[in-house]
């Protein structure tokens, strides 16, 4: 398995936000963690995505406890194999989409190729939109400019959390045919959302709440 | 690297925004630096070697043959310099009497009265031309270009000039002269003339003042008028030393050693306060960076950057600001020497402060994780 959690149990003072709980995705697949707000869900992609540690259990990367590593090492991991989607989008307000996209090579000390921002732009249907900056942009654009964010280093997992939550249904459904078709090329997606109809794109639905998985979402510790 | 581009990408994505804070800044920062520096800068050229002319007409490289007096009194030979009493007229009519100052050469009229930098208002300085004060040039009607003629007292022959130029009046009122140590004239009355009140329509060379006296009891009240004026002359050591002591008491107040002090820590706290808030705006950005792979250290070199830049910043335009306020405040230029001496300065308490205050923000921003960087918790 590419992305393991075993047994994370993750608390904020005395609130419990994840409970022991197990999860594990392998190259290319599509998981959709599905839950109601507060049920957990980001709690565990910043697990995943290794931006926060458990109080209890470990995350696997590639077979790697990454709890046992330095916080510079964890960073490594998270600059070459992780990207992000966020559901505001969080793109800086005074650089363009180009360079946007551009930060995430720079901040992962990545030497961009000729073209390869421009490429990955391409790819998500922003050509010609290069230029803009988020507040020239639609909702759609920004999320397909966060979404070229997070592939242009070339990233095993993609953690996308509420992708389409600031999206109009049309507009989400284009965003995730676009995860899908990055998906079809390799790209492992774990996606965390309350919509049903979102959770039902992916391949694998796992049910969260209350900060563990329910029965039929849960996978044995063995897995 | 990329963090650089990242502050100047904000800086130009709202220029007036940064002028303007900049702009505030440096204001706060030149207004300590002259307080701060005030007693230095106060005692150094106020009471130095520079000194400051005031004239209504001043000609230069033409010094008649005859008909005045070189100049005596502190070093003699120190400088070509000649004051003239006569009447100046222009067209006919005749403008009054005034003093004269002749100088030999450029050099001299420039070294004595620092004109070039602080009085010209219209013109320049030519070789055998007058420069007039604005206040006579509107008396006159006269500007460059116009013809003054000077009948100097003692010489038959009336002098032409072409004005060259228009200097501003300075402060201290017309017919004001006031001299340091390289000035050339007479150490007796380094005063201002409007402290011989007797002497404002004589003839005077250097100290020497000429009363025509139609009779005897006229040149005798002349004289008694002199010698009561004379006695409360102030001379040009008791005026420097009066100048020094008025210095010291000043620099020695209290409210002057204090104001520095509140006024460099108000300028902290307020800078604190810029630096908070913005790191704040920043928090989901530097959330952004961590969440791509930049380790802890690109929100930090953001923070210090743009801390730097800030400080390179209000240190320059605050220094010139400072400069400023003294030239305006006090009609004292401020030369080359001093101005770096205030630029070190500033430099040194604008880096203090803004450094404490950087590490203040660092110390905040490396007690926070990514997770609540995101959330903007």
């Amino acid at each position: 398995m590419m992305l393991r959690a075993e047994d994370c149990t993750r608390r904020y003072d005395d609130q419990v936000a994840l409970d022991g709980i197990h999860f594990a995705a392998d190259r290319g697949e599509f998981v959709a963690i599905y839950g109601p707000s507060g049920s957990g869900k980001t709690t565990l992609l910043n697990l995943l995505g290794l931006l926060d540690t458990p109080d209890a259990g470990r995350i696997q990367f590639d077979g790697v406890d990454v709890g046992s590593l330095e916080p510079a090492d964890r960073d490594a991991i998270r600059a070459r194999h992780v990207g992000f989607v966020f559901q505001s989008f969080r793109l800086v307000p005074y650089l363009s989409a180009t360079e946007n996209v551009r930060l995430a090579l720079s901040a992962a000390g990545i030497e961009p190729s000729e073209g390869r921002v421009d490429d990955t732009l391409r790819a998500v249907g922003l050509a010609g939109k290069e230029g803009r900056k988020p507040a020239e942009l639609s909702h759609g654009e920004k999320q397909r400019v966060g979404i070229a964010r997070a592939l242009v280093k070339g990233p095993d997992v993609v953690l996308a959390d509420e992708p389409t939550g600031n999206l109009d249904v049309e507009t989400g459904e284009r965003v995730l045919d676009l995860m899908a078709r990055f998906n079809d090329d390799g790209v492992t997606f774990v996606i965390a959302t309350h919509d049903e109809a979102v959770a039902a794109f992916a391949d694998e639905v796992l049910t969260i709440r209350d900060g563990a998985f329910s029965a039929d979402g849960m996978l044995p510790p063995d897995a | 690297m990329y963090t650089g581009k990242l502050v100047l990408r904000e800086y130009l994505s709202d220029p007036v925004g940064f002028a303007r804070s900049i702009l505030v800044f440096a204001v706060l920062v030149g207004l300590c630096l002259f307080v701060f520096s005030l007693p230095a800068m106060f005692a150094e050229i106020r009471v130095g070697p520079h000194q400051t002319a005031e004239y209504d007409l001043l000609v230069t490289g033409a010094v008649p043959a005859e008909g005045v007096e070189r100049a005596s009194g502190t070093g003699a030979d120190v400088l070509p310099v000649y004051r003239w009493g006569g009447n100046l007229s222009t067209n006919g009519d005749d403008a009054g009497r005034f003093d004269t100052w002749i100088v030999g050469d450029m050099t001299a009229a420039a070294e004595m009265t620092e004109l070039n930098s602080r009085y010209l208002v219209e013109g320049s300085y030519e070789e055998g031309h007058a420069v007039v004060s604005k206040d006579l040039a509107d008396r006159l009607g006269v500007g460059v270009g116009d013809t003054v003629t000077y009948r100097p007292a003692g010489l038959d022959e009336a002098v032409e000039y072409e004005v060259s130029g228009v200097v501003r009046p300075a402060s201290y009122g017309r017919r004001t002269i006031v001299l340091g140590d390289t000035g050339g004239l007479t150490a007796r009355i380094a005063s201002t003339t409007r402290e011989v009140p007797s002497l404002n329509n004589a003839s005077t060379v250097y100290g020497a003042a000429y009363v025509d006296c139609a009779d005897a009891s006229q040149c005798r009240d002349a004289r008694e008028a002199l010698a009561s004026d004379l006695a409360s002359v102030t001379t040009k050591e008791e005026q420097i030393e009066k100048q020094r002591t008025s210095v010291e008491r000043f620099t020695g107040s209290p409210v002057v050693r204090a104001a520095p002090i509140v006024g460099f820590a108000l300028y902290g706290l307020i800078y604190l306060r810029r630096a908070l808030l913005r790191a704040d705006r920043h928090e989901t950005t530097y959330g952004v960076l961590r969440s791509l792979g930049a380790s802890r250290r690109a929100p930090i070199a953001h923070i210090l950057l743009d801390n730097a830049v800030v400080l390179t910043l209000t240190t320059v335009l605050g220094t010139l600001l400072a400069a400023q306020i003294y030239q305006r405040a006090m009609g004292i230029f401020v030369p080359m020497g001093p101005l770096l001496e205030l630029s070190g300065t500033a430099f040194g308490l604008n880096a203090v402060i803004i450094g404490v205050v950087s590490a203040v923000v660092v110390y905040r921003h490396a007690n926070r994780d990514v997770v609540e960087m995101l959330e903007g918790r």
